[in-house]
């Protein structure tokens, strides 16, 4: 999994990325859960604010850490791709026709909703992000900027403006990776609906 | 899938994947107009170039089509399958590892018998009285200390429960905060899926059922323990008799609202509101005996019309009846239904605890003595 830029002038050592990487992911799906998992009310779960906070909640109990606030949101980002990625997994891998025991202990709260179906085009959303996770660890072979471009527009809300910052390029850059990778990525899904 | 893997593509396919993406780059930066003219210069003689960057062309004006993923955020686009998870099962990453760490060495996890939306009950071998067990493992963490000390002394008394029609709660403490419950694995099936199989059951066989419930009750209720729960999910039938399982846990579920005595969100802990109670209903902590004799008249309602006494679309429709519609009349639904049973039910279902019997052997020995007058 991509992280940060690879050249940047003091890297971290992979060590540290990774503790790192598994501090910021807990901390995000802790907060993000009970947000998606909430009826939906109208509002969109503004992850750029999650990850703001985040970053807050970090910088305040870690004096250690060094990274800075761009090499961090990288983090972030791709934190959030690989949280919403694993909801999808999951859904796909519980999917499967399991050979369920008969509960006579007591059947249990809740087991009234798990045997109705889901709602339709579940499946087909988890099919579709696990999809667009595997065209983005194919994208990384070819071009890593435009893989963090979609996951700071895509999996972390983040504006033109923010990406270009926090990627040290230029609003056109960003601009135009954001197109190219998607019109790649769509390509990829496309070809891989097809297969299917 | 014939997908080739990521870490399968050759050099030669990343290669020309990169040069697509440049192409298309620099396609993208000139005048809408001139495009197509410079798809043609980019790619003068390379077939496959030339197609590639047309593809990708192509798939532009797709972006805010609905069906396209990025027509939405990440986040919106997850969160049904967010939701999916939760109601159908276990969304946080099952522990389950942690879980059988943590039992050994007494018991060793087999596998998992069901989930529900407060817990999931494993299978596991009991190596001390080499026996099979089921654990029941909490999915919430407990919250207050002071709710968590209030658990602990009443989950102590009902695991001191003996009575032959009481599942025995075999051992009880937390794991990572969590609560497990160990109980002796049962073969049977609960009153739930008879109801659901049979519908309405004759008199004689709803009397024998809320008989050994009743006494049951009794038992527990003499050592000052509440069920809180009781609920025809929560009766086993085998051998002839029924067995009142779970004693102990529904304050689990209760206390883990919050520690000031109320529940914050009256019935989001308890799985069904059909045989809640109007005090349980309005959200009142303090509950006693009468509790569990209205939701056995429930039950026993539901036995004899096959129906419960106050259906809704939701839950908060459901405990708005049982606080204020009027009590039924099974006889309206079992027209054959004896007069004095009928009204037996009404009093075990009135609102007011200090209406209805005041034990649960009372109410069912009122309902033997009016079935036979």
């Amino acid at each position: 999994m991509m992280i940060g830029d690879a050249e940047s002038e003091v890297p971290m050592r992979e060590v540290e990325l990774n503790a790192l990487f598994v501090t910021v992911y807990d901390d995000l799906r802790r907060v993000a859960h009970n947000q998606l998992r909430a009826e939906p009310d109208g509002h969109t779960l503004d992850t750029t604010s999650l990850v703001n906070e985040a970053w807050l909640r970090l910088t305040s109990q870690r004096v250690d850490f060094t990274a800075d606030r761009d090499h961090f949101f990288s983090i972030a980002a791709t934190a959030m791709r690989r949280i919403l990625v694993d909801y999808a997994r999951r859904h796909r891998a519980l999917k499967r026709p399991s050979s369920r025991v008969a509960i006579s202990l007591t059947d249990l709260e809740g087991s009234e909703a798990y045997d109705q179906p889901l709602a339709t085009g579940i499946d087909d959303r988890a099919d579709m992000v696990v999809a667009l996770d595997d065209a983005l660890q194919q994208l990384a072979l070819i071009d890593a900027r435009l893989v963090a471009v979609v996951e700071q527009r895509f999996f972390s809300g983040r504006t033109e403006a923010e990406t270009a910052s926090i990627l040290g390029v230029t609003t056109r850059t960003v601009a135009r990776d954001w197109v190219r990778a998607r019109a790649w990525l769509a390509n990829r899904l496309d070809a891989h609906a097809e297969r299917n | 899938m014939a997908e080739v893997s990521p870490s399968e593509w050759t050099g030669e396919r990343i290669a020309f994947e990169r040069r697509v993406l440049d192409v298309f780059a620099r396609v993208l930066d000139v005048a809408s107009e001139e495009q197509q003219a410079k798809i043609e210069t980019e790619c003068a003689h390379d077939v496959m170039l030339r197609a590639a960057v047309v593809r990708l062309m192509d798939s532009l004006p797709d972006f805010d089509a609905d069906s396209s993923i990025f027509a939405h955020s990440a986040t919106d686009f997850v969160a049904p399958i967010v939701r999916g998870l939760s109601n159908a099962r276990e969304v946080d990453v099952t522990d389950a590892p942690d879980i059988a760490a943590a039992l050994l060495p007494r018991y060793v996890l087999n596998g998992e018998l069901g989930r529900g939306g407060h817990a999931i009950v494993y299978r596991a071998h009991d190596s001390s009285l080499n026996r099979g067990v089921a654990i029941k493992v909490m999915r919430r963490e407990r919250a207050s200390e002071e709710s968590s000390r209030r658990f602990t002394q009443e989950i102590a008394i009902a695991a001191r429960l003996q009575h032959p029609f009481i599942v025995p709660l075999l051992e009880s403490g937390t794991i990572g905060g969590r609560l497990y419950f160990v109980m002796p694995i049962i073969d049977g099936e609960s009153l739930r899926k008879r109801l659901d199989r049979e519908g309405p059951l004759d008199v004689a066989s709803a009397l024998a059922i809320a008989n050994d419930i009743a006494e049951a009750l009794d038992h527990a209720h003499a050592q000052h323990v509440v069920h809180r729960d009781v609920k025809p999910q929560n009766m086993l039938l085998r051998h002839g008799h029924a067995s009142l399982t779970d004693f102990g846990i529904a304050l689990a579920l209760q206390v883990d609202d919050d520690g000031d005595g109320r529940m914050t969100a009256p019935g989001t802990s308890i799985g069904t509101p059909f045989y809640m109670s109007p005090e349980q209903a309005s959200g009142s902590r303090d509950l006693d005996r009468r509790t569990d004799v209205y939701a056995l008249a429930c039950v026993c309602f539901e036995m004899m019309t096959g129906v419960v006494p106050y259906a809704g679309t939701s839950i908060a429709v459901v405990q708005a009846k049982h606080l204020q519609a009027p009590i039924p009349d099974a006889r309206a639904l079992r027209p054959t239904l004896p007069d004095g049973v009928s009204r037996v039910l009404m009093r075990g279902l009135a609102k007011a605890p200090a209406d209805r019997f005041p034990t649960a052997g009372e109410f069912v020995a009122a309902l033997k003595h009016r079935n036979n007058a």
